[in-house]
């Protein structure tokens, strides 16, 4: 999904160029989660 | 002596018979009810079980107990917790206890051309703020006010699931695979209607904006499918879709509005392998044949239609549920309460294809209801064998 209020993974890693690759090589599924967690909340408020 | 575990496999076999068209053993049991039912039937106070998660939990373990189901018939709720916190005008607590869903509309249709465009940045700059008060306000307060939302829902959700998951392992209902299931959901033309244009003013769309109202539907199809998809799509789990406007629209305006993107949305669903449930709220007597083009197995639950008709039409392809009146439980004896579950069994079990559930999800708990959902429960339990 396309949206500047929604991150993907390459929006997180171009906002995170100053992180050790190795904390980026590890930290994806974590920070994937939290944009989609939020994105189902939003959702949900309006179901 | 039959364990919690026995269960849970028989439970487990009749479902997946019912979900893959064969005849199972028995009719399955689908009890569904909201928590103020449970809390209700349980003798406890509706105000402050809805703000407590133990009461809550004894609440429904009391009804659980009482009330032979074999899927868990307890934790369906609108929260009142996120929705206090962010000053609702979608859902309020009425004066007697239950969360009550006003006409109210998120969005005026000057907003239609940018939503097509982009719905998620207009829901978050728009429709949120004028839907939520504790979300317009200045940057700071908006981002505590969200946060404390977010808390509050992910906080009863927890509650809730483990609920569901106590109450699982105690009783053996059946158990989906992990992941397999994702909630509840709406087709696009209810999504619009339900917040963002409000009942009247979808309807008033169909008519001043069709090109608009059309489109709308398209542009949110994909943020449906996207929250509505579970981690590990299984036929045996459930994603239920609870439908609105159908029975409030003509049949011409269904068509062109409603049932495109309700089907291709379905269509997605079964494609990637999940369970899929619907509930034709209303009368859905107009449109047997376009659910007769939805997918094999696809659950229908039916509030009212004619039974004969709606199993002649659908129930050799789809699997049909509902039509019981739940509020026969209220005022009849337990004689004609199971004398109801036997006629409809004749006309909709022979040749599977057929769950019992009522025709609505029970909300409140007066009269005879206690009692003749027991009896009515043990009755299918001991009777239902195929």
């Amino acid at each position: 999904m396309e949206n500047k209020y929604y991150k993907t993974w390459d929006d997180i890693l171009s906002e995170n160029s100053d992180t050790p690759q190795e904390n980026k090589d590890v930290m994806q599924k974590k920070m994937v989660a939290c944009e989609d967690a939020i994105f189902n909340y939003v959702i949900n408020l309006l179901l | 002596m039959t364990t919690p575990k026995m269960l849970q496999q028989e439970r487990y076999e009749l479902f997946d018979d019912l979900f893959t068209g064969k005849i199972p053993k028995r009719v399955p049991l689908g009890h569904y009810v909201f928590n103020p039912f449970a809390i209700q039937f349980a003798g406890y106070d509706l105000f402050k079980t809805q703000w407590d998660d133990q009461l809550l939990a004894e609440a429904c373990d009391i009804f659980c107990e009482q009330v032979f189901s074999d899927i868990v018939p307890v934790g369906s709720v609108v929260m009142p917790y996120p929705y206090q916190v962010l000053q609702a005008r979608s859902y309020k607590m009425s004066e007697v206890g239950f969360m009550q869903h006003p006409d109210v509309a998120g969005m005026q249709p000057d907003l239609y051309d940018a939503f097509i465009k982009d719905p998620y940045t207009v829901i978050l700059e728009n429709i949120l703020p004028t839907l939520f008060p504790a979300l317009d306000a200045d940057p700071v307060t908006k981002s505590l006010n969200m946060a404390k939302g977010m808390l509050a829902w992910q906080q009863q959700a927890t509650a809730v699931r483990k609920i569901q998951a106590d109450v699982t392992e105690k009783y053996g209902y059946m158990k989906a695979p992990a992941g397999a299931d994702a909630g509840g959901i709406k087709c696009p033309l209810d999504f619009i209607a339900d917040f963002i244009r409000g009942f009247t003013g979808v309807l008033n769309d169909c008519k001043r904006y069709k090109t608009q109202l059309e489109e709308a539907c398209d542009a949110v199809l994909p943020l449906l499918i996207k929250r509505a998809t579970p981690t590990n799509p299984h036929y045996l789990g459930t994603t239920s879709i609870t439908t609105h406007m159908p029975g409030f629209m003509n049949t011409k305006d269904f068509e062109r509005f409603y049932f495109p993107t309700f089907k291709k949305m379905i269509d997605i669903f079964v494609e990637s392998g999940m369970g899929v449930r619907v509930f034709c709220e209303g009368d859905w007597s107009r449109y047997l044949d376009h659910l007769s083009e939805l997918p094999a197995n696809v659950r229908l639950r039916f509030e009212y239609a004619d039974p004969k008709t709606a199993k002649d039409k659908l129930g050799h392809k789809q699997i049909v549920s509902g039509f019981y009146p739940f509020s026969m439980l209220q005022i009849a004896t337990k004689d004609k309460v199971i004398d109801k579950a036997k006629e409809l069994l004749d006309i909709l079990a022979p040749g599977g294809h057929y769950y019992f559930e009522f025709d609505k999800s029970a909300i409140t708990c007066q009269g005879n209801t206690k009692g003749n959902m027991i009896a009515l429960s043990d009755y299918l339990r001991d009777n239902t064998n195929y």
